[in-house]
């Protein structure tokens, strides 16, 4: 495909990428001294190459995942499917957390409401027992029923409750 | 870096798009943060191609880095499956640099104040340079799995039976 383009008789070999650009990103290496044409020429070439690689492996995994948009998380999927590119491009992508997930984790799962009754609250039968047994019926019977509690209407009960204990009196 | 802008550590980013849309189907979209994660892997790529070319290079003594040593590089780095395309556009690229003069001055031109001068020191190589073995120059179709078959056969069918690595490694100085 790439081939198809160039220029067989022409000066030279088109290029997609500017040759200066990729001397300069070449010489950013402070060990670099001296590049040949030729060796100019191929980097140039493999950088189209490895462009051309990496789209086409990105493109598939946008496909996989029926998206027309390819993404950062694309691009990095594709990086790991290939051990050369993975060994020296996988640390140099951005984090996963900023990359747009289309796959969104499962939310974690909800807090059972275990909420103990409050102090002070009293079952709702209370209202109807004898005054006498009474006493001795709280202590026992609060635990057992403390889910029941927390259903009830917490005011109206200790309102009740405290109805009674002018009647004992006199 | 001092002196290099931020611009010049990165291909340009229209050079980039065109290239990958012609790979993507027709209906495809790129997000903006992969353009931008596209191009900062090109220059990495760059970069890693160039340090490990370099590393051969200064290993053997040389101030220049070669095209047999960018070849070697990718071999090396696993990038083994370019090694074959770019040979035959090595080739191609020798042919068209034997054109006359009026060429030479044109690519000369191209960047007259820049550090590297491909052409200044024809004699670095060693006297037998030109007889190191290149294994990366062996065909073989079997590794090109990922590669799309139509780029390597179309119009090139005749390079391969003719193709010679080492007819033209000895240049004449400018």
């Amino acid at each position: 495909m790439v081939m198809a383009d160039e220029e067989e008789n022409g000066v030279s070999i088109q290029l997609e990428f500017p040759k200066g650009r990729v001397k300069k990103i070449m010489a950013l290496d402070k060990d670099v001294k001296r590049v040949s044409s030729e060796a100019l020429f191929l980097v140039s070439r493999s950088t189209e190459l490895f462009l051309q690689f990496l789209a086409e492996k990105s493109a598939q995994v946008a496909i996989e995942k029926k998206r027309k948009t390819v993404n950062l998380e694309h691009i990095r999927v594709a990086v790991k499917r290939h051990q050369p590119t993975r060994d020296f491009l996988l640390d140099e992508l951005p984090p996963p957390s900023q990359a747009a997930k289309p796959d969104k984790p499962t939310q974690p799962a909800g807090r059972p409401k275990l909420d103990p009754a409050p102090r002070g609250t009293r079952c709702i039968d209370q209202f109807f027992r004898k005054p006498e047994p009474e006493n001795t019926a709280q202590a026992p019977g609060q635990p057992p029923e403390n889910p029941a509690q927390a259903q009830s209407p917490e005011n109206p009960d200790q309102d009740q409750a405290q109805s009674p204990v002018p009647v004992d009196e006199s | 870096m001092a002196g290099v802008r931020e611009q010049d550590q990165y291909m340009p980013i229209a050079n980039v798009i065109r290239i990958m849309r012609r790979i993507l189907p027709a209906h495809a979209k790129i997000s903006d943060d992969a353009k931008e994660t596209i191009q900062e892997c090109v220059s990495e790529y760059i970069s890693f191609i160039t340090a490990e070319a370099n590393e051969r290079c200064q290993r053997e003594q040389r101030k220049t880095v070669t095209a047999e040593d960018v070849l070697w590089a990718m071999e090396k780095l696993g990038f083994d499956n370019y090694a074959h395309p770019l040979s035959l556009y090595l080739h191609r690229y020798r042919k068209t640099e034997g054109e006359p003069a009026s060429a030479r001055r044109a690519s000369a031109s191209a960047s007259p104040s820049m550090q590297m001068h491909p052409r200044t020191h024809p004699h670095s190589h060693p006297p037998n340079y030109s007889h190191h073995g290149f294994g990366m120059f062996d065909f073989d179709p079997s590794s090109q799995g990922f590669y799309r078959d139509d780029a390597s056969s179309s119009g090139s069918g005749g390079f391969v039976a003719s193709f010679d690595p080492y007819a033209n490694i000895k240049r004449d100085p400018l």
